[in-house]
């Protein structure tokens, strides 16, 4: 009996991981046809043997797997985490055919930035690469973006006080609910609809600042691509240096300050309730510590001299500030000019503001504003409660959608998690600093790959030391996931394995 | 005799010391964007030269034309040409089937330009073809052909295995 | 028959009119969030 239910888990996983990949290579045929649109034929050939590659491995797996189980919570944790390697995997392979990577773990990291929306790449030769495999880039970051969401959500919506236990960190047991349908729906219907008015908008600025005009709405549609899924690819090296116009920065981070808010917020005011935007917590948070951390930064470029006047100022130390914060990545200087002219304080805030990162789910990363809230909430009700009269009753509370009571289970949840990030952040900043690589150097590029982030401070290339490239990529993937995934399919193998270990010593 | 001689070098040294300098001294040293951006204090307000492949986007604008010239391995710099100096014709711009002109600018480099609001950026002052650009070459390859008609065999193979009805009972 | 196409028509209106005003409330906010970065600049020169 046990044995049995044990299959049947296997089955479950493999069944989606399968239906996954095969939503993957389906994805595929997008890059293949711009090849073909721009008569990139080799380009083409390349993606049209990743398409066939990609679907093959996915309906194998299906086929074997095939099974009419809904999976449960566990299963949907592995499947999430499992199938984001299997994917990391084949969506490499145009990368490899294209001749840009230097190896195949290369690729790998590439697509594993990618998915996680950080933006971090080891690509060689960017501004040399077909039309095809730029949308590939792009549009990996959309879908990774995306995807995550509707993961997050659908715990959500799974029981009101309990799936918001488990997005916090506290697990249980529950089936998929089948309004996730529901969800998912609405989250594409948000998120197409900006991708039209994002591209429109993009794309007509793209052609008032010298875009061609054939090429212009590729540009928007990949810079919004990129801002809304808070990955931070850009079609260029140049990154926003590209497009030399402050109307497309500023267009972009007005989408990727969206991107980076709570789905369930953009529901809400959607819906009618406006005023949810000026009260939620994490909206409060995040406009608190996005001043904060600005002015932080500001400080140090003025301590420095950095920039000639206040629109200067504005324009470099707003726009990555913000693109960090959001952890976006798009960048409108060079790597190096954060390590050569913003100098260490400079690069310590915005390493803060990386860290803080976005809201809940939404397709940003860092510990989350609504933690971030919860916690300083929490504090504040202590120190009320240690000023209070010994019987006096103090109760916190926060404002997320709907008032909801802050706990000590919640805060004490929330807090978890962002001790877990700090210690995966201090990992990735170690390993960095063992290689040699100063302080301030490695912490930002460890920060900016485990909030998913992908500003760049030079660190990130493809001769950088392998372990570090390893590093980098659990951390992108932890951080995507929120520990919480990844834990699950470690736990379920280190199981599976002791389990069958048990069988083989009982027969 | 004596007199003509001193006569004659004081003319010649005159003549090396205060004759002008033929132009040809005017080329600074061809820099890279990577040595830019990395010692971008020494270079600020200097006039350097810098020599890329044009990128796809000749951006006109008002007060002058935006390039992005291509240097090497994910490193390329923006060049604002004024519109009072003389841009020649660019034939070529990079794209996947194109190899781009390689340009030649001498400009003043800029840290922070105020003009364009921080930028790191080269105004130029001078701008030549070097190289023009070709067609470039992205040859097919044959085997990755064999690859898509067998793997599309074999996916269709499988296809069909996972799409037919399991008519078990009307089977055998 | 002809009640149902009413409804869905005036129901379509609705929701296109919402999510109008939802963008441009999110848009506004992030408008002004953007415009208060801008002053910031500002006033550190200002001190200066």
């Amino acid at each position: 009996m046990v044995r049995r239910v044990w299959r049947e888990d296997f089955r479950i996983i493999g069944y989606y991981t399968g239906l996954v990949t095969i939503g993957v290579g389906l994805l595929m045929l997008v890059p293949m046809m711009t090849s073909l649109v721009f008569r990139e034929w080799a380009s083409a050939l390349d993606f049209a043997v990743s398409v066939a590659l990609t679907l093959l491995v996915g309906y194998v797996l299906a086929l074997i797997s095939r099974t009419k189980s809904t999976p449960g919570l566990t299963h949907a944790m592995v499947i999430a985490a499992g199938s984001w390697l299997v994917a990391m995997v084949l969506s490499g392979v145009p990368y490899m055919l294209s001749g840009h990577m230097k190896s195949f773990l290369d690729a790998c990291f590439d697509t594993m930035s990618g998915f996680t929306t950080t933006g971090m790449f080891l690509l060689q030769d960017l501004d040399h690469i077909s039309e095809g495999l730029n949308m590939w880039r792009h549009l990996l970051t959309y879908v990774g973006g995306q995807g995550i969401v509707v993961l997050a959500l659908t715990f959500l919506i799974g029981s009101t006080g309990g799936a918001f236990k488990i997005m916090v960190g506290e697990g249980k047991e529950e089936k998929l609910e089948p309004n996730v349908r529901h969800i998912a729906v609405l989250i594409w219907r948000i998120s197409l609809i900006y991708l039209g008015v994002g591209t429109l908008v993009l794309g007509v600025l793209a052609i008032a600042n010298g875009i061609k005009v054939h090429l212009a709405f590729f540009h928007g549609a990949y810079i919004f691509m990129s801002a809304w899924s808070t990955g931070g690819f850009a079609p260029y090296s140049q990154n926003m240096l590209y497009y030399h116009s402050s109307t497309v920065e500023i267009a972009s981070m007005v989408f990727f300050i969206l991107g980076s808010f709570n789905f369930a917020l953009h529901y809400a005011v959607w819906s009618g309730n406006r005023k949810e935007i000026l009260r939620n917590v994490e909206i409060v948070s995040f406009t608190i510590t996005v001043l904060t951390t600005f002015s932080l930064v500001c400080l140090a470029l003025m301590q420095r001299g950095v920039y000639p006047d206040a629109v200067a100022l504005f324009r470099r130390g707003f726009f990555q500030l913000v693109s960090g914060h959001t952890t976006t990545g798009q960048s409108n200087i060079y790597a190096r000019t954060f390590v050569r002219e913003w100098g260490p304080l400079g690069m310590l805030a915005t390493s803060i503001a990386m860290a803080i990162g976005a809201s809940a789910a939404s397709t940003g990363g860092g510990f989350k504003g609504l933690r971030v809230g919860i916690i300083v909430k929490g504090i504040a009700t202590d120190v009320r409660k240690l000023l209070s009269p010994e019987r006096a009753v103090v109760t916190g509370h926060y404002h997320h959608l709907h008032d909801n009571i802050l706990t000590d289970s919640v805060v004490k949840s929330a807090a978890v998690i962002v001790v877990l990030y700090i210690l995966v952040y201090a990992v990735g900043a170690v390993v960095g600093m063992a290689y040699g690589y100063p302080m301030a150097d490695a912490l930002f590029e460890s920060v900016s790959a485990g909030s998913n982030t992908g500003l760049s401070c030079g660190v990130t290339q493809a001769g950088m030391p392998t372990l570090l490239k390893i590093v980098y990529m659990l951390e992108m993937w932890m951080g995507r996931l929120e520990f919480l995934s990844v834990f699950t399919l470690f736990g379920f193998i280190a199981t599976s394995l002791r389990s069958m270990r048990l069988r083989k010593a009982a027969a | 005799m004596k007199r003509l001689w001193v006569a004659l070098t004081v003319v010649a040294l005159a003549v090396l010391i205060f004759a002008p300098v033929p132009v040809r001294a005017g080329q600074p040293l061809v820099l890279s964007t990577t040595e830019l951006v990395e010692n971008s204090y020494k270079w600020d307000g200097k006039t350097v030269s810098f020599k890329g492949e044009v990128l796809q986007d000749l951006m006109v604008r008002e007060d002058g034309t935006w390039m992005n010239l291509s240097d090497g391995n994910n490193t390329a710099m923006g060049v604002f040409v004024p519109k009072d100096v003389a841009m020649p014709v660019i034939a070529r711009v990079e794209d996947y089937r194109t190899i781009g002109d390689v340009v030649l600018v001498t400009g003043v480099f800029h840290r922070v330009c105020v003009q364009h609001q921080g930028e790191t950026d080269i105004h130029a002052l001078n701008v030549t073809v070097v190289t023009p650009g070709s067609p470039r070459e992205n040859p097919i390859h044959l085997d990755r052909v064999v690859w898509l008609v067998v793997l599309s065999g074999l996916l269709g193979l499988v296809m069909w295995l996972y799409y037919r009805k399991p008519a078990r009972a009307t089977k055998h | 028959m002809n009640v149902m196409k009413e409804r869905t028509r005036t129901r379509r209106s609705t929701f296109l009119r919402r999510d109008l005003l939802g963008m441009l409330t999110e848009v506004a906010f992030t408008g002004a969030l953007i415009g208060v970065g801008l002053l910031i600049s500002w006033l550190f020169f200002v001190g200066r």
